[in-house]
């Protein structure tokens, strides 16, 4: 009960009367919600619904007639049937560890080598420091569009092509908007602690592991977070760099394309909510992580 | 003091040590996968793969010019328009919108944190979920839902919104690509907006600024800072935006939706799933192009922005 | 956190009640196929010679490889291919993708049947497949000493005897399935309702039922009375007025799926102008080479006409004026039938435009219209798709007939239809079966011991004997001459011997080429790129999205601005 409320302005805070602008902007978003909602909520009673119901019996609007949930229903055939959504015949298990790898491991060696770039830049003034900072801010507003070729010839030549290791090696890099929120955060970390630590005879690798990271590892975890959620739901790059390696939301994808078994709307929207339950989860235990306070003050340079 | 230098000597040096060790995977990796990439993408422009024997090739301009022949100038003139399209839209609707939800959010209004959580939700989910869950409902539930209010849809006359000879395709992707846009952006605007300072709020107030006042010229130049990164982002954004096309169509999009950005993806993709590299030096071809004519867009309009703007001071 | 995951599971748990307060009950609906594995007792048996196959998995399925392996496995049990192996056994999977030369060459699979294949760019980088020539020529022990060669026909032999450099034609491949898009016919309703043209009473069309007509039925497309085409549609005239009738009784003439409605419409068409064509003339579209008969002759932009009929000329034909095969009439008439299937009123099914209507809800729609199993109203007279369609409906089929017997395949009497001609003139001219799938079987050059195995399952799958089994199971037809006799014919649907009657008496068209004009142009001459033209608003569009826009060109203006294309938009290298 408690938390309802705060979806409320809590007790004790001033609220600000609404104006005309603040109420049409208040009706604006709960039509927004209203229709999101809605989708979500169809999308799931049409999952309970058997497929010929929902096409011979041309319920496609309404609440199941029969709920459909014998022997698992659609979600249970959905993972039986998820090896036909591939030519590589790619099963439900083999797919959500495929899914674990890219996004995971992606997500992880993308935030270290981010974190870890820019607390070099931001604690240690060389000129490559600011030479790569510079290459940022630069790789941000300079436009290079569609060089997807050009990154697929490369990664066949080093071997990367169709191996999610490949994909690691490719996403190890320090551009990005997270490079500025961990530079303006380790620039903003006192120098005092790492002179107190180098005084007492602590080493560089010490001073940013023991002391910079476990202050950072909050928004670390946020940016983490976010990059997970990010190639979890990925399936173009996938689709493209690992044509063998079939992740959960590629399959996803593919059995709106598949024909045969996928015809019908309930068992093609079963995919979509087994690809969509782990993201919610992990949404509603960290949203506030995933909300939380990241800023980036400007693009300046 | 000697031993006092040389121990700062050797403090430095194993600094410098181990930044360079720690530096040598980051800059490594740029050399390749950035510069590499993007010199290497600008070559590929230039060849001429022989079909038979893909180690083979010649250096050709005709990659550039066969862009502007036939039915791939009608394709590229096409979807260049409708990238525009989109970026004006966009441009309209979106940030504007997402400016005022910012500031609903920030002024921290009747459900503020719930309506938060749910413009975050699009972003959370993958497109292909709500892409497809829109196109059917589209398609499937809403004439069911329509049919008793004698509203006529999905009919022979009134042709769904994602029908083949709909009208409203381009109407029926850019509402579902606003409509899932707020996320990111919301929360950087809400959040940057909850830097400012109250005094600085109060004090207009004191002043008699009203909420439409208090938006424009109080939250607004305060936040341009953060809003600017966008908008000079999206400019860019004219030749990567896909629209969600491809969670949409998949490799079929119609005409009247194919951006840039999808033509590009699309044709890289084809020619990868068939293994097929005479085909990648078309498509470099136009990348290259489009990046010459989106560099300058994008420090342009930057300089513009920086010139004109308003300044958080 | 624990409080969220608390609340999320008592949200979900509400949900399920809800619904289940909502959904009691029995399940009143059939048993779902799961996917499982067909053959779940087959495993891998390391004794044995092991020889991976890729299929096209889409319209005639896996049933029939499943058969085939298990047959071939039982024959050649005993044949040793490998060093302590004895028996071979054969494994496949099915996907969608193009295989070029690189992609055989590095996959893992052994045979291919492909689809939609470019056949000589695979056999131009050389190395990627295994020379076939003995396999199609020789005799085959397996199959009564008959030849594959002997099967085909002589454009195939043509086609699939790749000419290098050094000049004597060698296989690669053998042909496959064949198919194209046409028109699927409604029998049981054409019969119940007479939607059969009387013989011509007077100047204008009636259906037998008609109280001005003769009770006998037209001759049809061939123009000859005793025939099975008797009744059905002459010329487009007739096929329109019969459309007219349908929906005047409330029925539906078409049916097709709004998802696949472009490449369906467009390649349909495109078996309209084979048909008026015939084969000679229609392959002039492939090379551009040759004499073309009858191009429309135009005056700027405007089509001349001459005592009421639109004038033709000859002309030679070469890659230089290939442009003008735009102009060939087949095409002005074909155009202008797609334009009367899209724009009159009540013409097509509800699905027909809806992005998400893909070919099974198509043929489901065909099938249940006017059964226990639809709610709505109306039959639907014809079904645009391929031969292959009924071995898609199966599903369907199963479902339908699990309630009544009546519905299921062999009971149920739809027909392959032959095309009405475009003016009274060509009936009686023939008929043309189009294969626009390019099928073919190949195998991957360099597979040391197992090759034999290989080439082996290869012939094997061509035997009279697999070629009567692919029937037999797919409904559908192998691009060979062979027949089924009365016994092989028994269980056949009443559509498959209506196909394979139809057949009988049709010229084959294979829209493939051996020139090297068609190699360099393959993707530009595909019917859904060469049937494209400016709807009038300065966009190169597909003529069933211009002729189902609200306000949309005319016939006549498009088939001028397709010309003008072929000119102006040096469409072809």
């Amino acid at each position: 009960m408690a938390s309802i409320t705060k979806l409320f302005k809590p007790r004790n805070e001033k609220r600000e009367k609404m104006s005309l602008l603040t109420v049409i902007m208040c009706i604006i978003l709960a039509v927004y919600c209203i229709v999101l909602l809605a989708l979500i909520f169809w999308g799931l009673i049409t999952v309970l619904k058997h497929p010929e119901e929902f096409l011979n019996g041309h319920n496609r609007a309404g609440l199941p007639k029969y709920v459909f949930l014998d022997k698992g229903g659609n979600f249970v055939r959905a993972m039986k049937l998820w090896h036909k959504t591939t030519p590589e015949e790619t099963t439900f298990v083999e797919s959500l560890l495929n899914s674990i790898l890219y996004a995971a491991g992606g997500a992880f060696i993308n935030t270290l080598v981010q974190c870890l770039t820019a607390y070099l830049c931001a604690r240690y003034k060389y000129k490559l420091s600011k030479i790569v900072y510079g290459a940022v801010i630069v790789a941000m507003i300079l436009p290079i569009v569609g060089s997807l070729a050009s990154e697929i010839e490369m990664a066949k030549r080093f071997g990367l092509y169709d191996q999610i290791w490949g994909t690691w090696i490719m996403k190890a890099n320090f551009l990005g908007l997270y490079f500025l929120v961990f530079h303006e955060m380790f620039s903003s970390m006192p120098m005092a602690y790492s002179e107190a630590a180098k005084i007492d005879g602590a080493n560089d690798w010490s001073i940013f592991w023991k002391i910079a990271f476990p202050l950072a590892v909050n928004t670390f975890m946020t940016v983490l977070l976010i990059n997970f959620v990010a190639l979890w739901n990925d399936f173009q790059m996938s689709l493209v760099y690992l044509p063998t390696h079939h992740t959960m939301a590629e399959c996803v994808h593919r059995a709106f394309e598949t024909t045969g078994d996928f015809t019908a709307p309930p068992l093609r929207f079963a995919f979509t909510f087994i690809l969509m339950t782990p993201i919610l989860i992990l949404f509603l235990c960290f949203h506030k992580r995933l909300l939380g306070n990241l800023t980036i003050g400007g693009v300046k340079g | 003091m000697a031993i006092k230098k040389k121990s700062i000597f050797r403090a430095e040096r194993g600094s410098l040590i181990f930044y360079s060790l720690m530096m040598i995977w980051p800059i490594l990796q740029f050399c390749v996968f950035y510069i590499g990439v993007n010199f290497n993408s600008v070559l590929l422009a230039f060849k001429e793969i022989d079909p038979l024997d893909y180690s083979k090739y010649t250096y050709t301009f005709d990659n550039f010019t066969n862009w502007f022949k036939g039915s791939s100038w009608l394709e590229l003139k096409n979807s260049l328009g409708v990238s525009l399209k989109v970026y004006v839209i966009s441009l309209a609707i979106g940030v504007p919108l997402g400016l005022f939800f910012s500031y609903y959010i920030y002024k921290k209004m009747p459900l503020a944190t719930f309506y938060r959580v749910m413009l975050f939700l699009p972003s959370i989910l993958s497109s292909v979920v709500l892409a497809r869950l829109y196109q059917y409902f589209t398609d499937w539930a809403l004439p069911e839902l329509l049919a008793p209010l004698h509203i006529e849809y999905g009919t022979k006359d009134v042709p769904t919104l994602f029908a083949t000879n709909s009208e409203y395709k381009f109407v029926a992707v850019m509402a579902f690509n606003i409509f899932v846009s707020f996320g990111t952006t919301v929360l950087m605007y809400s959040n940057k907006m909850s830097t400012i300072s109250p005094e600085i709020i109060e004090s207009a107030h004191l002043d008699g600024a009203g909420a439409l006042t208090e938006f424009f010229y109080v939250v607004l130049p305060l936040s341009f800072s953060t809003i600017s990164v966008f908008l000079v982002t999206g400019v860019a954004g004219i030749f990567t935006n896909q629209i969600n096309n491809y969670a949409l169509f998949s490799f079929q999009a119609p005409t009247e939706v194919v951006t840039v950005g999808y033509l590009i993806y699309n044709k890289t993709r084809h020619a990868a799933s068939i293994n097929r590299m005479p085909d990648f030096p078309f498509v470099a071809a136009l990348a290259v192009m489009l990046t010459l004519v989106a560099v300058p867009l994008t420090y342009g309009v930057r300089f513009l922005l920086n010139k004109f703007g308003p300044k958080e001071d | 956190m624990r409080k969220n995951l608390s609340r999320l599971l008592a949200g979900a748990l509400a949900c399920i009640s809800v619904l289940g307060l909502v959904g009691c009950g029995g399940n009143p609906y059939s048993d779902l196929d799961d996917g499982g594995n067909k053959r779940p007792e087959k495993v891998l048996d390391p004794s044995k010679t092991q020889l991976q196959v890729v299929t096209f998995r889409a319209g005639f399925g896996d049933e029939w490889l499943y058969e085939l392996e298990d047959r071939f496995e039982e024959a050649y049990k005993d044949v040793v291919y490998e060093d302590g192996k004895k028996g071979v056994q054969v494994w496949h999977e099915g996907d969608t993708k193009q295989y070029d030369a690189q992609a055989v060459i590095s996959s893992k699979y052994d045979i291919f049947f492909m689809e939609g294949g470019d056949y000589y760019a695979l056999c131009a980088n050389g190395g990627a497949l295994e020379e076939l020539t003995d396999i199609v020529t020789l005799p085959n022990k397996d199959d009564n000493d008959k030849t594959i060669f002997s099967k085909m026909t002589a454009q195939q032999k043509s086609f699939y005897g790749y000419t290098a450099v050094d000049g004597d034609p060698k296989y690669y491949a053998i042909p496959h399935y064949e198919g194209g898009w046409g028109l699927v016919y409604n029998k049981e309703l054409f019969d119940r309702k007479g939607y059969y043209l009387a013989s011509k009473a007077g100047e204008e069309p009636c259906l037998i039922s008609s109280p001005d007509a003769t009770s006998e039925k037209g001759t049809g497309p061939d123009g000859q009375t005793g025939t099975e085409d008797d009744g059905l549609p002459r010329t487009y005239e007739e096929f329109f007025f019969l459309c007219d009738e349908i929906v005047a009784r409330d029925d539906i003439p078409f049916c097709w799926s709004g998802k696949h409605a472009e490449p369906y419409l467009t390649t349909m068409m495109n078996t309209l102008v084979a048909d008026y064509n015939g084969v000679e003339q229609m392959t002039l579209n492939l090379d551009f080479n040759g004499t073309a008969q009858e191009l429309v002759v135009m005056n700027g932009n405007e089509i001349v006409y001459e005592n009421g009929k639109i004038k033709t000329e000859t002309k030679e034909i070469t890659p230089a004026n290939g442009y003008d095969m735009a102009r060939q009439v087949a095409k002005y008439y074909a155009i202008g039938f797609l334009y009367r299937m899209l724009t009159e009123k009540g013409y097509y099914n509800d699905g027909a435009f809806v992005s998400t209507h893909d070919h099974l809800m198509a043929q489901t729609d065909f099938l249940q219209a006017g059964t226990t199993f639809a709610s709505g109203k109306g039959e639907m007279a014809m079904l645009v798709d391929g031969p292959w369609w009924e071995g898609e409906a199966t599903t369907t089929f199963n479902t339908m007939s699990a309630q009544n017997d009546a519905y299921s395949k062999k009971n149920r009497n739809f027909g392959w239809m032959p095309l009405p001609k475009a003016t009274e003139e060509k009936v009686g001219s023939g008929k043309v079966y189009v294969d626009s799938l390019s099928a073919f079987t190949v195998v991957k050059a360099g597979l040391g011991p197992k090759k034999q195995a290989a080439l082996d399952f290869v012939r094997f799958s061509a035997t009279e004997a697999s070629l009567v089994e692919f029937t037999q199971i797919t409904g559908a037809l192998k691009s060979y001459n062979y027949t089924l006799n009365e016994e092989q014919s028994a269980n056949l649907s009443p559509f498959t011997k209506s196909l394979i009657r139809y057949k009988e008496t049709a010229t084959l068209y294979v829209h493939d080429s051996s020139s090297a004009f068609f190699q360099k142009n393959r993707t530009s001459l595909q019917p859904y790129r060469a049937y494209g033209s400016s709807d009038g608003d300065g966009t190169v569009g597909n003529p069933v999205i211009a002729f189902s826009k609200k306000k949309h060109i005319s016939a006549e203006d498009y088939f001028v601005n397709m010309c003008k294309r072929w000119k102006s938009d040096n469409m072809f290298q």
